[in-house]
């Protein structure tokens, strides 16, 4: 066991340094002229402006002068400049990482319970209307495009019934804010709004909240659903399920506290894939609903080829991922010794 | 008589009601569609970094209104051009304060020109001043020029200086925009005690290291601390910046209390704000004016103009194609480089394009086709000048005479590009595009095999650029945003062999040029190494000349020789528009005014 | 033969197949359901004006406008069954052409990442060692991305390069999309590596390669054909997400994902121009939902196994 953590853990820098050669790799693909033509926002009034650009941040250098020079900059915490933030790229990320995270929380509670005891009650009530219904639930839900599904979300109960807005806050809220009323703390404005004791911008919030959860947690929740229903499944028909019930025991306890426990093993190791999940869905549903986190500066910064902000949130995401799977693993692994990863 | 009351009051509680309606009285609120790039002066090159800029900041001299050749005095009481038109000299207001506390001296004005110019970042807008004050393009080229930085420093204190209460400019050759120039963003007065304590240039000869910084590696690139009638209260970059009156300005204190100007991108939420009455003012793209139109009609909205802008779109041709593009033309079957050099081939192009029905199209009627290059408004504009009409005919003719025939006969193969994304260009380019390849059946039935193939290629910026900034584009469409509204500053790109476009173009393909002048009639008849020499002749001499009437025949003679040389294609003036609620008051179009000048607007 | 049978019997399956045939004769009829006003590029979508504001269907029931315009045989051009969006883009004509892109899409993407996958997968564990070692250190960096993100991130950098178009998409989706069929081959492999019909053949003297693929592949390809098979369907979904970021076909082609993007223009008033959104969503939702049922009968008919595990 401890040597499995600690074979993970050695070879966490080795994925990391991979995946910066890649970003960086994938940077160098453009040709100097291209690079430099990323700095300026208009057409260059003077003959040599792009020269001037190309040799100052030293753009026509060997790959790995160049590579080097990232390398100590991404190190120094320094992502590059973000044109469409207008800030450093790890302050643009940092600054829209609370949005994100509050996103990101909302969606995965309700995954995670519904998710889990629609999962349960399918395999319990195995062929029956409810296992049916919620089969049929989790399909559609892994057909439909969450940027269908949002936008439509988005027609009947913005444009046509005027209930929940896109965006993440009111515009009165943002007043609050500038003015100095309400005051940011953490930023995830969730708790922001307990902190100040603001009932009505937690209703606001809310208010803005609920579509882009549901959009992206209904992915997720199928793909939980469809775990959790067969790993029940086949927890049921073990047998030691099966002495429990012949001890007698309620079938609640049977159910909850002998099968299920046992059913989640296979179910968390789905950590790792409903965290990859969640992220690429971030970008989709932040995007559709103008929610102002991360993945809706990045795909804006992507459309307008803010290259430089898109590979600083590459690197993030691969380096949040990284760590998060790590976790994920070793927690697992502490948990579940009999299973022996590879 | 009771009628009259009762009208009388309902208008009278209209009012009431209408007023109490106004969200925010005192805070004028704009929602735009991109953020600033930086707040200091010297850096910012873009609209969204002048809007602001400009409210915090102030130039010496400043528009007349809505006028774009008329200036009234800001922080210079008043100025005198030397008749050869090389001292500048202002006299510098008194009792004028800077938000931060200090007073304004006639060495901060000093100070923030000097600084500007030893600042001069890759692709900002230093040209400008660095032009007419040392004939130099970058502060690079004059430390060469010179051979030390200590020369530079030495010409700077020459060039500017200030003298008891005036300030003394002297150029190297007598230029007619430079007023234009000082009163743009670029020029705007900074506190020089100020500008130091924050880490900026100490005002020695040592001013390397504060020279070509990024963006946010300048000390003024998120504080601002100027003259003008509001302050910085915030930037959130991303979000919004707020700004806030200054109770001690100079003149009248601004009617409103606070401007925010939000980043909006998404159009969607800017409707929504505006219906909500969130924005006072909301930026319109054009797809979307139906939709403000229907609010306009409902009498929820108020539309301003069309008025002529200071932008034109227009396809530029490149006489020589460098070695190595991919977009090299063909002449029968041959790389033909210089293609476009001729005449007759750029003639038919302008013929063959539809130029009623691509502004009809592409920009919903709300634009004009322009004679030469100079749009409306500037001098030198004259409507009565030819322009290219639609005339299939003429084109064929044109086409026929083309290279002695050799195109008609064996066709020819020619790429139009324009940027990704940009749907009016690609429309005008898909016009020309089925207009050319349209003589391919006519030809064929001539007995002609080789074929007319114009292919529309779009790149993505960066890649757009590159090529561009190579010479490696054969036709390709771009748009112009003027600096200074003076016709120098279409002449220049369109025409210099500096300038943006005209660097790219080769004009000097074209040899011996014979010139009789139309308009300048001073001048002699005279043949010209090239295009490109007379072109450059032409318009040092109009940018230098002094006599109005003078320089307006000069600029008339350049738009013809533009239009006789057929040096562009689809050449045309935009219309702006402008919404806003109908609370607003005070608004004007001023083309030069990079965005809303918030001293002049009020709710009510 | 069993197969078919087996998928045809299931009434969910049969719905998924029944609707892929739909939409394959669509595909292949697209030329006569949508003539294509300039031959040379069927793919435009076509345009009627240039106006920005969408233009609702014309005439009183869809269908029965299509239908018309089957048994007509042409000329589409005077009526819009399906309504116009945002450009005057025609939105019947994109939905008829956006068939083709989708099957390209879907196929060819599922079909080069497999391929690559299973080449990955096969050298790596075949040969064992060091080379499997560093093999899967090199899948693990391209596991580290999310896969959308990483995705997006390749097509905004190819964008410069080569332009915004379908194959900017693919190829951003291929290059992120092999290491799960390639961690799926390799463990399959390295299971019958040792088998003695292996060993037999390498005693042999059989070479590397007919050894592969004479005697491993055969038995070991099957779960990652059929996992494969199943990722279709989410494959589409990610093309046309990259579509409708704005990342993946150009403005104007005859793709599900682009055509949506328009809607995000007009959210505030989605209700009036629900046409721009209803058609191509549902259009997109059938198609992947087709795949996805298939897909699914085909694994539990298949291979158990692999029973509850789904693509990203």
């Amino acid at each position: 066991m401890t040597a499995y953590v600690i074979r993970r853990l050695l070879l966490l820098p080795i994925t990391l340094f991979g995946v910066t050669l890649f970003v960086f790799g994938v940077y160098s693909f453009l040709e100097p002229g291209m690079k430099a033509a990323l700095y300026v926002r208009d057409i260059p009034k003077t003959a040599d402006a792009l020269d001037r650009i190309i040799q100052k941040y030293g753009l026509a250098d060997p790959f790995h002068v160049q590579y080097w020079r990232w390398l100590n900059q991404v190190f120094r915490g320094n992502l590059g400049w973000s044109k469409t933030a207008q800030r450093p790229v790890l302050d643009a990320i940092l600054y829209y990482f609370p949005a994100t995270v509050e996103l990101v929380l909302w969606a995965a509670i309700p995954v995670l319970f519904i998710g889990i005891w629609l999962g349960i009650l399918s395999a319990v009530h195995h062929n029956k209307p409810i296992d049916h219904a919620s089969r049929v639930f989790a399909l559609i839900g892994w057909s439909f495009p969450s940027y269908v599904y949002g936008l439509l979300l988005l027609m009947v109960f913005y444009a046509m019934l005027h209930w929940l807005p896109p965006g993440r806050v009111s515009d009165w809220v943002i007043k609050e804010i500038n003015a100095g009323t309400f005051r940011e703390v953490t930023r995830i404005y969730t708790i922001d709004a307990i902190i100040n004791g603001r009932p009505d911008v937690l209703a606001d919030v809310f208010k803005h909240m609920v579509l882009p959860v549901i959009t992206l947690a209904y992915i997720q929740w199928a793909l939980l659903l469809r775990v959790t229903r067969s790993s029940m499944l086949e927890t049921l028909r073990q047998e030691y399920v099966m002495t429990a019930r012949s001890k007698g025991l309620a079938e609640r306890i049977v159910v909850y506290k002998h099968a299920a426990r046992n059913a989640m093993i296979p179910v968390a190791t789905m950590g790792g894939m409903l965290l990859i999940g969640l992220m690429n869905g971030a970008v989709i549903t932040e995007t559709v609903f103008n929610y102002r986190g991360m993945g809706w500066w990045a795909a804006n910064a992507a459309t307008q080829l803010d290259i430089i902000s898109v590979l600083g949130f590459t690197l993030f995401n691969a380096v949040i991922l990284s760590l998060g799977i790590l976790f994920i693993d070793i927690l697992y692994a502490v948990i579940d010794p009999r299973i022996r990863l590879e | 008589m009771w009628r009259k009351v009762l009208v009388g009051a309902v208008i009278g509680l209209l009012g009431i009601l209408g007023w109490a309606q106004i969200p925010n009285p005192d805070t004028m609120i704009v929602a735009t569609i991109g953020d600033l790039e930086t707040l200091d002066p010297a850096w910012a090159y873009d609209t969204a970094s002048g809007t602001a800029i400009f409210n915090i900041y102030e130039t010496l001299i400043f528009y007349d209104g809505e006028y774009v050749d008329k200036f009234v005095p800001m922080l210079a009481t008043s100025w005198e051009i030397s008749d050869d038109g090389l001292v500048y000299t202002f006299t510098i207001r008194k009792g004028v304060k800077f938000h931060a506390g200090g007073d304004l001296t006639p060495s901060d004005v000093v100070y923030s020109l000097q600084r500007a110019l030893i600042q001069d970042r890759a692709g900002g807008p230093i040209w400008m001043l660095l032009d007419p004050i040392f004939a130099v393009h970058s502060i690079e080229e004059l430390a060469e020029k010179l051979g030390s930085d200590e020369a530079v420093y030495e010409a700077l204190q020459k060039a500017i200086r200030a003298e008891g209460d005036k300030v003394i400019i002297t150029l190297d050759h007598a230029y007619g925009p430079f007023i234009q120039i000082l009163a743009g963003t670029w020029a705007s007065i900074v506190d020089k005690e100020w500008v130091i304590e924050q880490g900026g240039w100490d005002g020695t000869a040592n001013w390397r290291p504060w020279h070509d910084p990024a963006a946010e590696a300048s000390e003024l690139f998120n504080k601002a601390n100027g003259t003008g009638p509001f302050k910085l209260e915030t930037w959130v970059p991303g979000e919004y910046i707020s700004l806030v009156r200054n109770e001690n300005y100079w003149r009248e204190p601004a009617k409103l209390a606070r401007a925010v100007i939000k980043v909006v991108p998404e159009w969607g939420t800017r409707l929504a704000m505006f219906q909500a009455g969130d924005a006072d003012i909301i930026a319109v793209p054009r797809q979307y004016v139906a939709q403000m139109d229907e609010l306009v009609a409902q009498g929820k909205a108020r539309m301003m103009g069309p008025f002529p802008s200071s932008t034109c779109q227009s396809g530029f041709f490149n006489f020589y194609v460098t070695e190595g593009s991919p977009f090299m033309p063909l002449l029968g079957g041959e790389p033909k480089p210089d293609l476009l050099s001729d005449i007759h081939l750029r003639r038919a192009i302008n013929y063959a394009l539809d130029i009623d029905t691509y502004i009809k199209e592409a920009w919903l009627g709300e634009a004009w086709q322009l004679p030469g290059v100079i749009p409306q408004g500037r001098l030198g504009y004259d409507p009565t000048q030819p322009v290219y009409s639609f005339d299939m005919e003429k084109a064929e003719q044109e086409l026929r005479q083309a290279w002695g025939g050799q195109l008609w006969r064996q066709g020819f193969r020619l790429t139009i590009t324009y940027n990704q994304g940009n749907l009016a260009r690609k429309f005008v380019a898909e016009m020309i595009e089925r207009a050319l390849e349209s003589f391919n059946a006519k030809r064929q039935a001539e007995g002609f095999r080789g074929m007319f193939v114009i292919e529309v290629q779009d790149l993505p910026w960066p890649t757009y650029l590159k090529y561009m900034d190579a010479g490696q584009l054969a036709v390709f469409f771009i748009g112009w945003l003027e600096d200074y509204a003076h016709p120098d500053n279409w002449v220049k790109p369109y025409m210099h062999s500096t300038g943006a476009f005209a660097m790219n173009q080769n004009f000097d393909t074209v040899k011996n040029v014979e010139f009789a002048p139309v308009y300048a009639t001073w001048l002699p008849a005279k043949t010209y190494d090239n295009l490109q020499a007379l072109f450059d002749e032409l318009i040092a001499l109009a940018s230098r000349e002094t006599d109005f009437a003078k320089a307006e025949k000069l600029y008339l003679e350049l738009n013809r020789l533009a239009h006789e040389y057929a040096i562009n294609v689809g050449h045309i003036q935009l219309l702006a528009r402008h919404y806003e609620q109908l609370w607003v008051r005070g608004w004007f179009y001023n083309p030069a005014y990079p965005g809303e000048y918030f001293y002049v607007l009020s709710k009510g | 033969m069993k197969l078919v049978k087996q998928l045809l019997r299931n009434p969910l399956s049969l719905f998924g197949i029944v609707l892929l045939l739909f939409f394959g004769l669509v595909a292949i009829f697209a030329p006569w359901l949508a003539p294509p006003p300039n031959p040379f590029e069927p793919y435009r979508i076509a345009q009627f004006g240039y106006s920005p504001t969408p233009k609702p269907p014309t005439g009183p029931n869809p269908l029965s406008e299509v239908w018309k315009i089957v048994t007509r045989h042409s000329d589409f051009s005077k009526t819009h069954p399906f309504g116009t969006t945002e450009g005057q883009y025609d939105v019947y004509y994109g939905i008829v052409w956006g068939t083709r892109t989708a099957f390209l899409a879907g196929i060819c993407i599922t079909g080069i990442t497999a391929l690559i996958g299973i080449i990955w997968g096969s050298l790596a564990a075949y040969f064992g060692g060091w080379m499997d070692m560093a093999f899967m250190r090199i899948t693990d960096i391209f596991q580290a991305f999310p896969f959308l993100i990483a995705a997006m991130t390749i097509a905004a950098v190819l964008q410069p390069r080569i332009g915004r178009s379908i194959t900017t998409a693919a190829i951003a989706l291929i290059v992120f999309g092999w290491m799960g069929y390639s961690r799926l081959i390799r463990g399959d492999i390295l299971s019958i590596k040792e088998r003695d019909y292996v060993q037999a053949a390498r005693a042999a003297g059989a070479g590397h390669l007919r050894i592969v693929v004479r005697h491993i592949l055969p038995n070991a390809i099957y779960p990652t054909l059929v996992v494969a098979s199943m990722d279709i369907g989410s494959y589409v979904i990610s093309f046309a997400a990259l579509s409708f970021l704005g990342l993946g076909a150009e403005v104007g082609y005859a793709d599900w994902g682009q055509m949506l993007s328009f809607a995000r223009n007009w959210i505030p008033r989605l209700h009036q121009y629900w046409w721009i959104i209803l058609y191509p969503g549902l259009a997109l939702i059938l198609f992947v939902l087709a795949w996805n049922l298939v897909g699914d009968a085909l694994r539990d008919i298949l291979d158990p196994r692999l029973r509850g595990r789904i693509a990203v």
